[in-house]
């Protein structure tokens, strides 16, 4: 993820941390420029009580540098070492291990930025699994733009914040909100492996008395699964709530007809452009 | 000739489902089979829907006259180009004339204008509406074989598959019917091996995406469309997914193009063990068993296959 202020950082992390929680995962969070009280007061004032979950082995705390060892980077070494928290967050009972790290510290080694992105890429292949989740923090304000991309580029799981959006990314869909908009906007594929990470942010809107609109103008890839979800996300709805499914590519409507789901009766597919079409469904 | 309804009559519990096949020759035998069966059935008051060729269907009405109003026709074309679409029809019709009284049907699948693997899903299909409507009440289904055009060999399969044959003679049980328990075994004979070396990718829940670009790509190379490459995209994924929840965590893809077609096959080590799989409509609320009957609607043949060591699925989509 890519943070441009304090507060998109701490909202990230708290983001981050309810959602590993909820996931019954431990989470690791390694620390460059953010001091261990700074960040328990985040998560404190979320509601988060941090010193239970420290002593019960819930959150942990670590200096980011230190994580990466002296000497200099050594990739191999670092993904080691996650491999082994995750290994031990696995016998300790967790679900996973989620693993937050600020990468400021790459600063001070600039020279590290090629082994840093191949690193990155290993990452991307444990966290390909389920049992560790790994969000890496990169300030915007110090990052030169082009390195930026290469770095979340390279990412499994990624999440960018500014000050009117929140974009996450679990393998090829991305999923972003709009802050005070209910819904999300879905890009990339939805598949099998990623409808459940789009379901787990949809239904973090169904509580309230809005329609959901899910704006799906630019999704290139949506299967039975994908479409499943949507539905079921609608059925949860009270009667006068639509989820709106905002011009999903063209064969969505045939795929949801095929199915017996278009005339499920809380969702809307909208063709047109902000909202204002053709409603049906 | 009310041959199948003397059947229906004295040979079968009154009210059960009759299967059978009519044995003719030519346009003349088809319309001296046909006809006074379906006028037997107006007469009764049965709901009637004959499936069978565009050209067929006005040599009925001709020759039924405004008695054809009263009869229903689908073309066979559209309704059976992959025949896995057939039952579905005839279950949809069933459940909307069940309750007034019998129904009566001609559907016509196998003509000589199809090829080996859709000659060979016909076969199965014709098996399987025994399994699909064991249990309907009163629905009397007639199949038309043209034996003077189709292959010998072809009519006597018909003989396995159909519990009645009805030929100029009248009606009678045929001793060659397989039997409910083994139409309703898993389907495992063997599919031709591809004549050309086949495009290979082995798949796990991570592989997913790899297929969707193989297929998407292989496609595109066979001159198919972006709209019915998206299809088919859609296809693959699904069964491919089915291999990833289902047949042991994933599976191989394999592509070649056979006889004007582009040809995606998917073997995993899974089971199918549903005789109808992807031959019945989901309804409205339902969630799950969506996967296979997707495929059906969207690709022109479906092959599905369930051996000892695993299933092969085999879509097959018309090129040009």
């Amino acid at each position: 993820m890519t943070t441009a202020s304090e507060d998109d950082h701490r909202e990230a992390l708290i983001r981050f941390a309810r959602d590993a929680w909820a996931r019954d995962a431990r989470l690791l969070y390694l620390a460059h420029t953010t001091d261990e009280g700074t960040v328990r007061s985040w998560l404190d004032d979320a509601g988060l009580d941090s010193a239970s979950r420290l002593d019960g082995g819930a959150l942990e705390l670590g200096a980011a540098a230190g994580a990466y060892g002296d000497g200099g980077f050594d990739p191999e070494r670092q993904i080691d070492a996650f491999d082994a928290e995750r290994r031990r967050a696995r016998q300790d009972g967790y679900s996973a291990l989620a693993v937050m790290g600020e990468m400021s510290w790459m600063l001070d080694a600039p020279e590290d930025f090629g082994r840093v992105l191949e690193y990155e890429r290993g990452l991307g292949r444990i966290f390909a699994g389920a049992d560790l989740v790994g969000a890496c923090q990169f300030d915007r304000d110090v990052f030169p733009d082009d390195v930026l991309d290469d770095l979340v580029g390279a990412h499994a799981h990624r999440i960018w914040a500014d000050g009117a959006a929140t974009a996450a990314s679990r393998g090829p869909v991305t999923v972003t909100e709009r802050h005070g908009v209910p819904g999300v906007e879905l890009s990339g594929e939805i598949d099998f492996d990623t409808a459940p990470y789009v379901a787990a942010r949809i239904a973090e809107h169904l509580p309230g008395d809005e329609d959901i609109v899910i704006d799906a103008r630019r999704l290139s890839f949506i299967d039975l699964t994908g479409c499943r979800i949507l539905v079921q996300a609608s059925m949860k709805l009270e009667q006068g709530r639509f989820l709106v499914l905002l011009d999903p590519p063209d064969y969505v409507r045939r795929l949801l007809s095929i199915c017996g789901w278009l005339d499920c009766p809380q969702l809307a597919v909208v063709s047109g452009a902000n909202g204002h079409g053709r409603a049906d469904g | 000739m009310t041959a199948i309804a003397s059947a229906h009559d004295h040979d079968h519990e009154p009210g059960s489902f009759v299967h059978g096949a009519l044995m003719y020759e030519g346009d003349e035998g088809f319309l001296a089979g046909t006809v006074p069966y379906i006028r037997d059935g107006l007469e009764r008051d049965e709901a009637t829907l004959v499936v069978v060729s565009a050209r067929k269907i006005r040599m009925l009405r001709g020759e039924l006259g405004s008695d054809a109003d009263a009869v229903s026709f689908a073309d066979m074309a559209e309704v059976g180009a992959n025949p896995a679409r057939i039952i579905p029809a005839w279950r949809d019709f069933a459940d909307e004339h069940s309750h007034n009284g019998g129904i009566r049907g001609i559907g016509e699948p196998i003509h000589p204008g199809r090829d080996h693997a859709e000659m060979v899903e016909c076969h199965r299909h014709e098996s399987l509406l025994n399994v699909a409507f064991a249990d309907t009440a009163a629905f009397n289904l007639l199949c038309p074989y043209d034996v003077a055009a189709l292959d010998p060999e072809v009519v006597e399969t018909a003989r396995a598959t159909h519990p009645v044959v009805v030929d100029e003679g009248g009606a009678c049980e045929s001793d060659r019917f397989a039997g409910l328990s083994a139409i309703a075994a898993p389907f495992a004979a063997p599919l031709p091996e591809p004549a050309v070396r086949p495009f290979s990718l082995a798949f796990d829940i991570d592989g997913l995406d790899l297929v969707r670009r193989a297929v998407a790509v292989h496609a595109a190379n066979a001159g198919i469309d972006s709209q019915r490459g998206e299809d088919v995209v859609l296809a693959a994924n699904e069964v491919a997914t089915n291999s990833v929840r289902y047949g042991g965590g994933g599976g191989e893809l394999r592509m070649w193009r056979e006889d004007g077609r582009l040809v995606l096959e998917i073997a995993d080590s899974g089971r199918i063990d549903e005789p109808l799989a992807g031959r019945v409509c989901p309804t409205g609320g339902q969630i799950g068993g969506h996967g296979l009957w997707l495929v059906n609607q969207v690709c022109d043949l479906v092959q599905l296959r369930s051996f000892e060591s695993g299933s092969v699925v085999r879509l097959h989509v018309r090129l040009g």
